[in-house]
């Protein structure tokens, strides 16, 4: 397996992780006793989950990295740097500088992130107060961030998306994930979709299939911002049991 | 074996403290990674996170963290009005 999705969900199942952990082990004995005792690993677990979930050559580059400026270099290095705030995207590794400068020497701390609205973006991260935890964080902070170039394997997958925040449901946007909700609201017998066409891309189909769900949950209202208004919530999401694909 | 691993073998290189420039076809042993470590500092989180996290995850587990796996928590609303089943 590999893809965007696949790491968010080998990150997701390490929310809570503290310290000592796994992360730490896992790196020691990949690369030497020279990361002894609790040392700092914000980039230790991107480079855990990459590895995991088979993108490690999109996100590491095959290699392996505990340092933030070394992996924010080697993204530069590979024409997949960017300082662009305003054009960043799920799966993207974003490097902080919490002084707001650009200068990759400058960088404090590393973190995946999951979904972007306005100024506003949402991460998960390793070692930030020492747990695993998602935060949100505003642009000022940004020194830049590396886009992988993901490649999304077919092939057999477990388990259920995890809601993937309001955030990811705007119009337009693909993934195999919309595809795969797509096919779970026809199964409970929620299909308000015109045609079963570009499954994958976030529509007013979808918009009115989710609300039916909604709707059949105990939600009423579906004018925008009420509580069936087809924008999914972690409440009917998690009840639909969307299969990760 | 890993590209770093084998730039792992290498002696490390001289180099200044934290902060160093580094140069385009520079790549970094892993007992240089090891040295070079901070721990972040951890007083910079957006004053309004918790109400962002709520808003687009739904109320936090009862460890205290957004987004987890599982059911959401009995009476979780849909994050649009954050009002619940009526």
């Amino acid at each position: 397996m590999s893809g965007v999705e696949d790491m968010i969900s080998q990150a997701e199942a390490d929310l809570g992780l503290g310290e000592p952990n796994k992360i730490q082990d896992w790196y020691r004995d990949r690369n030497g006793s020279a990361f002894s005792g609790n040392f700092p690993w914000c980039d230790a677990s991107i480079t855990y989950w990459a590895w995991h979930s088979g993108n490690q050559d999109a996100v590491t580059f095959g290699g392996d990295f505990a340092l933030t400026t070394a992996h924010a270099h080697k993204f530069k290095t590979k024409g997949q740097w960017h300082v662009d705030v305003a054009g960043i995207q799920r799966g993207d590794i974003v490097f902080f500088d919490w002084g707001g400068t650009d200068v990759k020497s400058a960088i404090d701390h590393v973190g995946l992130v999951t979904g972007a609205s306005g100024s506003t973006i949402y991460t998960i991260e390793g070692n930030y107060n020492d747990v695993c935890d998602r935060h949100a964080r505003h642009a000022d902070m940004i020194a830049g961030y590396g886009r992988p170039a993901y490649v999304h394997s077919t092939g057999h997958r477990t388990g259920f998306v995890a809601f993937p925040g309001r955030s990811f449901f705007v119009m337009g946007r693909r993934s195999p994930v919309i595809a795969a909700m797509h096919d779970r609201l026809v199964e409970v017998g929620c299909n308000h979709y015109e045609t079963q066409t570009n499954k994958d891309r976030w529509g007013t189909g979808d918009v009115r299939s989710y609300s039916a769900w909604q709707i059949k949950n105990g939600f009423h209202g579906t004018a925008a911002g009420q509580d069936a208004d087809g924008t999914p919530g972690k409440k009917t999401w998690d009840l639909l049991k969307v299969p990760r694909t | 074996m890993t590209e770093n691993d084998s730039a792992a073998l290498r002696p490390p290189t001289p180099r200044d403290a934290p902060g160093y420039a580094l140069e385009p076809d520079d790549e970094v042993s892993q007992e240089e990674q090891a040295r070079l470590l901070v721990e972040p500092s951890f007083d910079h989180e957006v004053g309004d996170e918790d109400e962002l996290l709520r808003d687009e995850f739904g109320p936090p587990d009862e460890a205290g963290y957004y987004g987890r796996g599982g059911p959401a928590p009995e009476g979780t609303a849909e994050p649009a009005s954050k009002s619940g089943p009526r």
